[in-house]
């Protein structure tokens, strides 16, 4: 789907405000995936995070008429709301937790790399490694350097000190890197090279 | 912070969570029905917040309902709702038949991809090759890398219907391949049992299209009352080939067309919800 321009985007929610469904429509097409991937990497469970966008969604239509009637990018509001809608759900789930959690003890290879490893590959190991991280720290991460939010932004969301995120950024890349330096010694063993 | 190795870590967690491929029409046609019936229903949000409850309650709600149960995400498809779609967190796609059980635990999509299935539901499961998926009933297990199958399982029974790919079904040390177009089942006292499956007939319920080709008349019943919860007999002992497409999603319907066939009738019990007997085509 082609990217609307923000002033396209603009008129769309102007029609919205007018009661057109089509309108609508086009909207929905064309934020829905991006916004159930951000959800998703709040709840990790994309059944929940399609829900949290369609309330979205349904909540624009009902309440059309309130609608701001300026708004600088209508995909950083929707995608705004995605979030402190994803937070809310997990605060209110009581998901959010209150500790650091631990580190996982054995770094467990779920399988070996392949032999033809290409960037692809070392991608996914990688974004499994970040689910194995302790909640709390994986939250912190993936608002940091995904979400790109600041260090206050996820001090006030999660409830925490902008030093307790900082430890728990230092906590998430030293366990990255030694994921990452494992798997590519499992992988130059494999091909062979001393 | 941003040593190089970091950095390449960032490089490499841009496209974190990116994996995943929602159903967007579904989806908008999901948003657009509660627009029409005014949010007359709850949300999916706030279903998903009920604790478990006694059967008797679940029973009544429309569409599906997830709970936590002991840890356990259990999703139940309601009696009132014949197809109830479900996405997985991975994004496996099921489609759950009326009265249907799914469950799956919060590790589900961690390391393994685990799901038990109470009922008959359908599968399109997303590939991934690092985790492998499978379904269990208290006797076997379903083993699949990425594939659509039709899946009816009980305490005792397990039967799935290959439409693409392969599954592996196992019993203890018995295990067998089954492939597209084929029918594999587990069953108390009896070897696992590998069949051709051409017409697909297990999946009517989803598909609404049934072909038979010579099936006898015991064998075409077992079919629909597999396929649709009903329980259909026939009163004679005598047999003759049912062949045909009947594209009806109405069991009965499609049982007046058997019953027409040899000369008889079908008779539905006035005792007995969806209870019939074909009679007199031995006449």
């Amino acid at each position: 789907m082609a990217i609307l321009s923000n002033d396209h985007e603009a008129e769309l929610l102007s029609r919205i405000q007018q009661g057109d469904n089509a309108a609508f429509a086009t909207l929905f097409r064309q934020h829905y995936r991006e916004l159930v991937i951000t959800a998703n990497r709040f709840v990790k469970n994309t059944a929940e995070a399609e829900d949290i966008v369609q309330e979205l969604f349904y909540s624009i239509w009902k309440h059309r008429g309130n609608l701001p009637d300026h708004i600088n990018s209508v995909a950083g509001y929707l995608h705004r709301s995605t979030r402190n809608r994803a937070l809310n759900y997990l605060r209110d789930q009581q998901r959010i937790p209150s500790s650091d959690g631990d580190l996982p003890l054995h770094m467990v290879a779920e399988g070996l790399p392949s032999d033809g490893l290409d960037q692809q590959e070392l991608q996914q190991r990688l974004h499994q490694a970040i689910d194995r991280l302790p909640e709390r720290c994986r939250l912190v991460f993936t608002m940091s350097k995904i979400e790109e939010m600041s260090h206050q932004e996820i001090a006030d969301a999660l409830g925490i000190s902008p030093k307790t995120i900082e430890n728990q950024m230092t906590k998430a890349y030293r366990f990255l890197r030694e994921w990452l330096a494992i798997f590519l010694w499992m992988l130059l063993t494999i091909q062979g090279t001393p | 912070m941003e040593t190089p190795h970091n950095k390449q870590i960032d490089e490499l967690a841009a496209n974190y969570g990116r994996d995943i491929h929602p159903d967007v029409e579904r989806a908008l046609s999901t948003v657009q029905q509660r627009i029409k019936e005014g949010d007359v229903r709850k949300s999916g949000i706030r279903r998903r917040w009920l604790q478990v409850a006694a059967v008797g309650i679940l029973v009544v709600l429309t569409g599906y309902w997830g709970l936590r149960n002991n840890g356990a995400e259990v999703i139940v498809a309601s009696a009132e709702e014949t197809l109830v779609p479900v996405t997985l967190p991975d994004g496996t796609e099921v489609i759950l038949q009326q009265g249907a059980t799914l469950a799956y635990d919060q590790e589900y999509n961690q390391t393994a991809r685990s799901v038990s299935l109470s009922g008959q539901a359908f599968f399109r499961v997303h590939k991934d090759k690092q985790r492998p998926f499978t379904v269990h009933n208290q006797d076997a297990q379903l083993l699949v890398t990425g594939t659509a199958f039709n899946l009816r399982v009980s305490a005792e029974i397990m039967e799935v219907e290959v439409s693409e790919g392969n599954v592996v079904l196992s019993r203890d040390a018995e295990r067998v391949l089954v492939g597209k177009h084929q029918r594999g089942t587990s069953e108390p006292g009896a070897a696992l049992q590998l069949v051709e499956a051409p017409a697909l007939n297990r999946h009517a319920w989803r598909t609404g299209v049934l072909r038979f080709a010579g099936e006898t008349v015991g064998e075409a019943l077992d079919i629909l009352n597999d396929n649709f919860g009903i329980k259909a007999s026939a009163s004679d002992t005598c047999s003759f080939p049912v062949s045909g497409l009947f594209t009806a999603d109405n069991p009965e319907a499609i049982l007046e067309s058997i019953a027409l066939l040899g000369g008889g009738e079908l008779v539905a019990s006035e005792v007995s919800p969806n209870t019939f007997i074909l009679e007199g085509f031995c006449d």
